[in-house]
């Protein structure tokens, strides 16, 4: 009985992965395509573009396995994982903040104020609090807010398309 | 037929809902299987979406992402992951509320750890968070109402300053207008004000935009002629607008007919042959034969000045309530946005009285509108809302018929510095009540007259993250009434500490106080009760200066998600609790003269001659509740057709400086020791030189360490929920509540356990609709919930659900 218990409980476990890695990898493309429809300033752009993940190793992983054939534009793809809001993060053009973390977007704004960084999160609401861009799920489909406001009050340019196929909020 | 009507409405739109559903693009899902990331990578944007569109988030991960990895704003002011709240806090969305089947907001909070939730006739329920209920006992059954939970829709008070808590039926709400509903348990007050003593529940609309659904609703009707619906209409305007219309309709009756009179020694029912039944304990009694019985005097147990027929218009009818709701939402080009709402509301219910009858049942009838506006600009939040209505709190009765109109605003800045945040704020509150519009000649009130409760409060909020880790929460409120004229503070420490990923420790330490009510500081209410038995005359009186109750608690809690399908969460919790009141006797009274002893062989009729009164005032009790408890409570996605949820509390309570007399033994005291004082005066009295007695004696000898058995020790649910097809969804939940001993003025009652077991199985005909069948107390356990109030047995329904 208690083996039975064990097996499904491993199976319940697997599913769960399973479902969670697949959202990772379609997470991790939809990131690669924002970097590629979304302009940084120059002084801000160096040999390599870095996307720092926090809280989520999943994702960040995926990200990795990306960077390892597609680069961004002629930027090697470099991915950092963080499990909070530092200073150290100041020199990313990406930052991720993983659902389990998101409390600390109000924090995450204010530290990156200023800087040339795209700022994602990965629920309903962070737009509000200084996301540019925020995944949601609707209708059993995964999608995304954008606020264009606060992409260009960090110094970025968004491609048109990109509002039109997100959910635009103010 | 005005019912069948509404419900057909209803019908119809969701058949409307059952055309074809729309075909995806030229991808087919096994291309995209077949994909590799390299593959997949190289897709435009545009087409990636399809790609993801079509493999489509996994039930797993929807289900996960609903229930385990919740939003929550009312803990911290702003939209948090639920995992991460500094305070014991609970967030219940709308499609959990759907899954369960719950047929009003209030049985949907039984969904929730720490909330005791007791039908008391069908539809309408008694609420508290975490206990204190019913404090102090051995009074009125008003006390047993919630004082301490404050209860707002997208943070406007919806609270009863009348009396204190909160009338349920008056929610202009319904389950259309939903989103989710935000537990916040613990003091509170230094959060949002006062009454949130032991928590807040804070019902937060859905938004529109332009995934929202144009129309969505439901409706269900099932037995003893319980009839509900629900409906919405959402549209996206464009250019930043959007709006919304929402109704709802309840109508639900009782099983019977009969109300529950109080026992009094010796109460007898004469019948048509001369001979009487004896009845020394409470039970229910027709309408008629409560008009018939007499107490052990022969004297009326009704009131022989109330109207029967205006005291219980529809003995039968448990719950009839509508609400109408508008909303406009405007996010223009710029940093802001303003969402405007108003409604109304009409509500009639028969449930447990708030005013002093000798019976349980009272009827309660309000038609109150509200508009509230709120803006954000930049970091400035604002908010103002207005409520306004009449509302007369014991139908029949005289003087409870009264006029409200609440008003508050407030502005509160979120400034976000690196790692500190700070919340400053401010608001002003004003409650005003008239019942003189509706006092005929010399008709007294309880007020008589326009009275008002006003709050200046102002705050700030510090929430600080130290070493990229810790979490540390402050909150100050300060707060000036009008009534009593006196300053009060209410803070909250809190502190988080994550362990990993997967786990979080927090404490609190928080104080918060209930603010005054209208009854406390302004009673003014005669009660004139010729032909019963002594008193003649009852004053009740308000004080404008005494203490308001006044808590402080200590919590520790703990969070853990072993996997991405779990949390688990466990919490301790300790209370001390003071400054309770009630309009308690201060005084009695006789007018003496020497024709009361024609009477002399009669010592009933001589102290009815003397016309006693006595005085009433509203005043601290001294009792001191001391709470301690433990909460746990599991969310588990088990699979994608699998979820099981648990919570469960016990606690105890136990009071100290408690007093075991009744208002009446209290009353019966002071006129007996009068009595006792004629004899010996009789030739002052008989001379003229003595015209009044008075006394102001009171029982001596408080009791300490007594055990507060009015709230349950225990108390929970189980919700399974299992879909083995695509299209079919069973769901069932039990909620638990152990033993419990109400205490009040007139009687004693134990209720014994409760198990409530109820499911629900819907089929979905397409995304549009679906069809389920729902029993409450499934299996038909036709006992009460609530002292002296109706048994709750099974009510089994029929409905649709619709959006399209």
């Amino acid at each position: 009985m208690k083996h039975r218990l064990l097996l499904l409980s491993l199976v319940l476990a697997l599913t769960s992965i399973s479902a969670s890695a697949q959202m990772s990898k379609f997470k991790a493309l939809f990131l690669f395509n924002f970097a590629k429809n979304i302009s940084w300033p120059e002084n801000s752009t160096e040999k390599y573009f870095l996307v720092t993940v926090i809280g989520d190793n999943e994702l960040a992983s995926e990200l990795k396995e990306l960077a390892k054939v597609r680069k961004v534009g002629a930027q090697q793809m470099i991915v950092k994982e963080a499990s909070t809001v530092d200073k150290q993060m100041d020199n990313s053009q990406i930052i991720y903040l993983a659902q389990s973390k998101s409390s600390l977007m109000p924090m995450l704004a204010s530290f990156q104020k200023g800087n040339s960084t795209l700022l994602v999160g990965a629920n309903d609401g962070l737009c509000a609090q200084g996301a540019g861009i925020s995944f949601v799920i609707a209708g059993g489909k995964l999608k995304f807010q954008i606020c264009p406001g606060n992409i260009k009050e960090h110094g970025l340019t968004l491609a048109q398309k990109l509002v039109y196929l997100g959910i635009e909020v103010q | 037929m005005k019912k069948i009507l509404f419900l057909l409405l209803f019908i119809l739109a969701s058949i409307s809902g059952f055309a074809q559903e729309p075909q995806s693009g030229e991808m087919t899902r096994e291309q995209v299987l077949d994909m590799s990331v390299d593959d997949l990578s190289q897709l435009p944007l545009e087409d990636l979406m399809t790609a993801m569109d079509l493999m489509g988030v996994s039930s797993m991960e929807e289900l996960t992402n609903l229930l385990i990895n919740k939003g929550m704003s009312s803990a911290s002011k702003r939209v948090e992951n639920a995992f991460d709240s500094p305070l014991s806090s609970t967030a219940l969305t709308r499609e959990e509320i759907e899954m369960s089947g719950a047929t009003t907001i209030e049985e949907a909070l039984r969904l929730i750890p720490g909330i005791i939730v007791r039908e008391k006739t069908n539809g309408n329920y008694d609420i508290h968070i975490r206990g204190l209920d019913n404090l102090p006992d051995k009074n009125m059954l008003i006390y047993s109402e919630n004082t301490n939970t404050l209860l707002m829709i997208d943070g406007r008070p919806v609270f009863n300053y009348v009396h204190g808590g909160i009338v349920w039926e008056t929610l202009p709400v319904g389950f259309a207008d939903i989103e989710r509903i935000e537990v916040v348990r613990g003091p509170s007050s230094a959060l949002y004000g006062p009454n949130a003593v032991n928590g807040v529940i804070n019902i937060i609309t859905a938004d529109t935009n332009e995934d929202s659904p144009l129309v969505s609703g439901s409706a269900q009707v099932g037995t003893q002629n319980t009839y509900t619906g629900n409906i919405a209409l959402r549209q996206d305007l464009g250019n930043g607008f959007t709006t919304a219309v929402t109704s709802n309709y309840q109508h639900r009756e009782r099983e019977t007919e009969e109300i529950f009179v109080f026992g009094k020694e010796n109460m007898s029912l004469p019948d048509n042959s001369g001979g009487r039944a004896i009845f020394n304990k409470g039970r229910f009694f027709s309408l008629e034969q409560y008009q018939r019985l007499v107490d052990a005097n022969g004297l009326p147990v009704a009131d022989p000045l109330d109207d029967i027929n205006e005291l219980f218009a529809e003995p039968g009818l448990a719950r009839e309530n509508y609400g109408i709701n508008g909303y406009v939402s405007y996010d223009p080009d710029f940093d802001a946005s303003f969402q405007l709402s108003g409604g109304y509301q009409n509500s009639y219910v028969n449930t447990s009285t708030l005013g002093d009858p000798p019976t349980s049942l009272g009827g309660r009838k309000s038609n109150t509108w509200y508009g509230n506006l709120e803006a954000a600009i930049g970091r400035l939040k604002l908010q103002t809302n207005y409520t306004g209505g009449t509302q007369n709190f014991a139908t029949g009765d005289q003087g409870f018929k009264i006029d409200m109109s609440q008003f508050n605003a407030s502005a509160e800045f979120d400034w976000q510095l690196k790692s500190l945040n700070l919340r400053p704020g401010v608001s002003y509150q004003s409650a005003a009540y008239d019942d003189s519009p509706y006092l005929k000649g010399d008709e007294s009130g309880y007020l008589n007259g326009k009275k008002d409760l006003n709050t200046v409060a102002a705050s700030l909020r510090a929430d600080y993250l130290a070493f990229g880790k810790l979490r540390l929460v402050a909150a100050l409120r300060a707060e000036k009434y009008n009534f009593p004229d006196k300053l009060y503070s209410s803070w909250q420490f809190a502190g988080t500490l994550p362990l990993g990923d997967r786990q979080r420790i927090r404490a609190v330490y928080s104080r918060a106080n209930r603010s005054s009510f209208i009854i406390n500081s302004h009673s003014n209410y005669t009660w004139d009760r010729e032909g019963r038995m002594p008193p003649r005359f009852i004053h009740f009186a308000g004080n404008e200066d005494y203490d308001l109750m006044t808590i402080d608690m200590i919590e520790l809690g703990y969070r853990v998600r072993p996997a991405n399908n779990i949390v688990i969460e466990a919490e301790l919790f300790g209370s001390d609790s003071r400054n309770y009141g009630a309009l308690m006797p201060t005084s009695t009274t006789l007018n003496l003269s020497p024709e009361i002893f024609q009477y002399a062989d009669n010592p009933i009729m001589m102290l009815l001659a003397t016309q006693p009164k006595v005085d009433i005032v509203y005043q601290n009790s001294g009792v001191d509740a001391r709470q301690i408890g433990a909460s746990v409570s599991l969310d588990w996605v088990l699979s994608s057709k699998f979820i099981a949820k648990m919570h469960a509390t016990w606690q105890k309570t136990t009071l100290q400086d408690y007093s075991n007399t009744t208002r009446d033994e209290i009353i019966e005291m002071q006129m007996m020791s009068l009595a006792e004082q004629i004899e010996p005066n009789a030739m002052n009295i008989m001379t003229g030189q003595l015209t009044e007695l008075s006394t102001s004696i009171k029982p001596t000898g408080l009791q300490d360490d007594v055990e507060h058995k009015s709230t349950p020790s225990l108390f929970g649910m189980i919700n399974l929920i299992y879909k083995p097809l695509e299209k079919v969804e069973l769901s069932s939940y039990a909620y638990y509540l152990s033993e419990q001993t109400f205490v009040n003025q007139y009687a004693n009652e134990t209720i014994d356990p409760k198990l409530i077991l109820n499911a629900q199985a819907t089929y979905k005909f397409n995304k549009y609709a679906s069809f389920f069948l729902n029993a409450r107390n499934l299996l038909n356990d036709n006992s009460n919930e609530f002292a002296f109030m109706d048994n709750i047995g099974g009510i089994y329904l029929a409905g649709l659900r619709f959006s399209y």
